[in-house]
């Protein structure tokens, strides 16, 4: 039982960190244009991005679901670029961690980049720092608060998935079985005792993430 | 060769500010106006922080207009010192591009004992001096100073103002300073540009500017007269130093031997009084012989009175009452009586943290 509980913690882990690596350079650009952007179509990315904070994990896995399948574009297409399937892979709870994370990162970035002071966007026009050297060399240290707890943040959040994985990962020990649907294992299979050290995992680390992010955020 | 800005820029809010100006691209041009009269906003269309299709910035035959700020060769103070708060005063200036010349700033601004230091471990003036540094790296054809002295209290501004003109007359390329305060730039301008509600209301020499502003329009600017004026001597038995304005003197306090010459002076038309005769048994001690060269009315019931003093343009604020107890009439030998004459201290000579105005 204790291997089954390091091989899901194991794989949790690597699942919550590979995503958070992904996410973490993903989500800085897409946050820096949702801050300082003027453009119509900001709202619908805005909406999209914020999509799976309201919707049913189960819903969205649903979709990933179908899009994933071996005759549909995205299953099909990581087939013929890799030989492997999506569905029921690591690879496909990556993918699906991403998306469903994606708010969890962005939004804390998009607030902290809106508050950056006007005057140090100029100054660094002035100096004759280009845009992309500004976002890069000056914007991203300087709220690197944010992107720290933005990052634990996304970490937490991608150990607690639950339903997304049901619906794409299934329970393959070692490769989709993580620790949230391992607890879920062993309470339908009235193993209680394994049930609370699981849990006891699950808790311990959610709320060591969500201090740390308070935490960074707190200091001035 | 010069800097011509030319169109009209209208950001949401009912503001709009319209000029055709041409700028010499040599020396120090002060643009002048109270807050909301666009003077910021000029400065950052010349730097492109604003842009606008219809509105053109030419320097020296280029045009800038479709340049983006970080493309134009421009060093520029921002009203606020705009240091990046998580980098040192080093990290600040090692962030400019092309910064080449690291040391000469550092020691030009004195800032050798705060490199290891965060802005929000600076004072104010300190910032400032950062935030000039950091201008300094940046190889420029044109320098823009936004109020770089408003943000500080009294006694950061009489350090940083020595080094402030200092910077304007060694730099040999133009600047352009912007200030609501014309006693700040009263000494180091060359060419002078008056803003009102998004309009130029007056441009050229300090002199010609201050004797052809239409008063009456502009009351919240009393440019009065500026004057050219030499160091004669200093009393000091009494601490009054002589200037020399043609055959005439003026006297005001402290010792201004060190001072450039020839020096200008600030004269408020609300501190000039008229006189037909020299009075006898008054306290004021400057009085000039003067020619009453017009007399125009303002708005509000006051009457603005041009003065020719050797030459150089001198005004008054009087009542109308005066005027017509005086029988005042153009042509007329009068005797300007003068409460204060405002010096700028703000020259590298100057070590005191306030302007002198001399009260007599």
């Amino acid at each position: 039982m204790a291997e089954d509980v390091l091989a899901s913690l194991t794989l949790t882990a690597a699942l919550a960190a590979v995503t958070t690596g992904a996410l973490l350079l993903l989500a800085p650009p897409l946050a820096w244009w949702l801050a300082r952007t003027n453009r119509r179509g900001a709202s619908l990315v805005e909406a999209l991005v914020a999509l799976p904070l309201v919707l049913p994990p189960t819903v969205l896995g649903f979709y990933l679901l179908l899009a994933m399948a071996e005759d549909a574009w995205l299953g099909a297409s990581w087939r013929s670029l890799t030989g492997q399937p999506l569905a029921f892979s690591f690879s496909g709870l990556v993918l699906a961690s991403i998306i469903y994370s994606l708010p969890f990162v962005t939004q804390p970035l998009t607030a902290a980049f809106r508050n950056t002071p006007a005057e140090l966007l100029d100054a660094a026009s002035v100096m004759g720092i280009a845009p992309s050297t500004r976002f890069l060399r000056l914007m991203l240290p300087l709220h690197w608060r944010a992107l720290v707890a933005a990052g634990v943040l996304g970490f937490a959040h991608t150990i607690g998935e639950f339903g997304i994985v049901l619906m794409i990962g299934g329970n393959i020990p070692g490769e989709t079985r993580v620790l949230s649907i391992l607890l879920f294992d062993q309470v339908e299979s009235l193993d209680y005792a394994s049930a609370h050290f699981t849990a006891a995992i699950l808790l311990a680390a959610s709320l060591t993430a969500l201090t740390l992010t308070y935490g960074t955020l707190r200091r001035p | 060769m010069s800097l011509s800005l030319k169109g009209r820029f209208a950001p949401t809010g009912g503001f709009e500010l319209k000029v055709d100006l041409e700028l010499p691209s040599s020396g120090v041009t002060s643009v002048i106006g109270v807050s909301g009269s666009g003077k910021s906003t000029l400065l950052r269309l010349i730097a492109g922080l604003n842009r606008s299709p219809g509105f053109q910035v030419m320097m020296d035959g280029r045009d800038w207009s479709a340049l983006p700020a970080h493309r134009r060769p421009i060093s520029m103070t921002l009203q606020q010192p705009a240091l990046f708060p998580h980098l040192t005063v080093a990290g600040n200036l090692r962030a400019v591009p092309d910064g080449s010349r690291f040391d000469e700033a550092v020691s030009r601004f004195g800032l050798e004992d705060l490199l290891e230091r965060k802005p929000a471990a600076l004072s104010g003036g300190q910032q400032q001096r950062a935030a000039l540094a950091r201008a300094y790296l940046k190889p420029a054809a044109l320098w823009l100073l936004d109020e770089p002295l408003s943000a500080l209290d009294a006694m950061a501004r009489a350090r940083l103002a020595p080094m402030l003109g200092e910077l304007c007359r060694t730099l040999g390329k133009p600047v352009i300073y912007v200030t609501h305060a014309l006693s700040e730039v009263v000494q180091i301008a060359d060419h002078l540009v008056i803003l009102e509600a998004g309009r130029v209301i007056g441009a050229g020499p300090p002199g010609k500017v201050a004797a052809e502003l239409d008063h009456p329009l502009s009351p919240m600017i009393d440019t009065g007269a500026i004057l050219a004026v030499e160091f004669d001597a200093y009393d000091e038995a009494h601490d009054l130093s002589a200037l020399r304005i043609g055959n005439q003197t003026l006297r005001v306090r402290g010792n201004l031997s060190p001072a450039p010459s020839p020096l200008r002076v600030q004269i408020p038309a609300r501190d000039v009084a008229l006189a037909l005769e020299p009075p006898l048994g008054t306290s004021i001690l400057n009085c000039l012989a003067v020619t009453l060269t017009s007399l125009d009315p303002t708005p509000d019931g006051a009457v603005f009175a041009e003065l020719d003093c050797g030459g150089q343009a001198l005004r008054a604020r009087i009542t109308r009452l005066s005027s017509d107890s005086l029988e005042l009439v153009p042509g007329m030998a009068l005797h300007a009586l003068i409460k204060s004459v405002a010096l700028d201290v703000r020259g590298d000579w100057a070590q005191r943290p306030k302007p002198a105005t001399t009260n007599y």
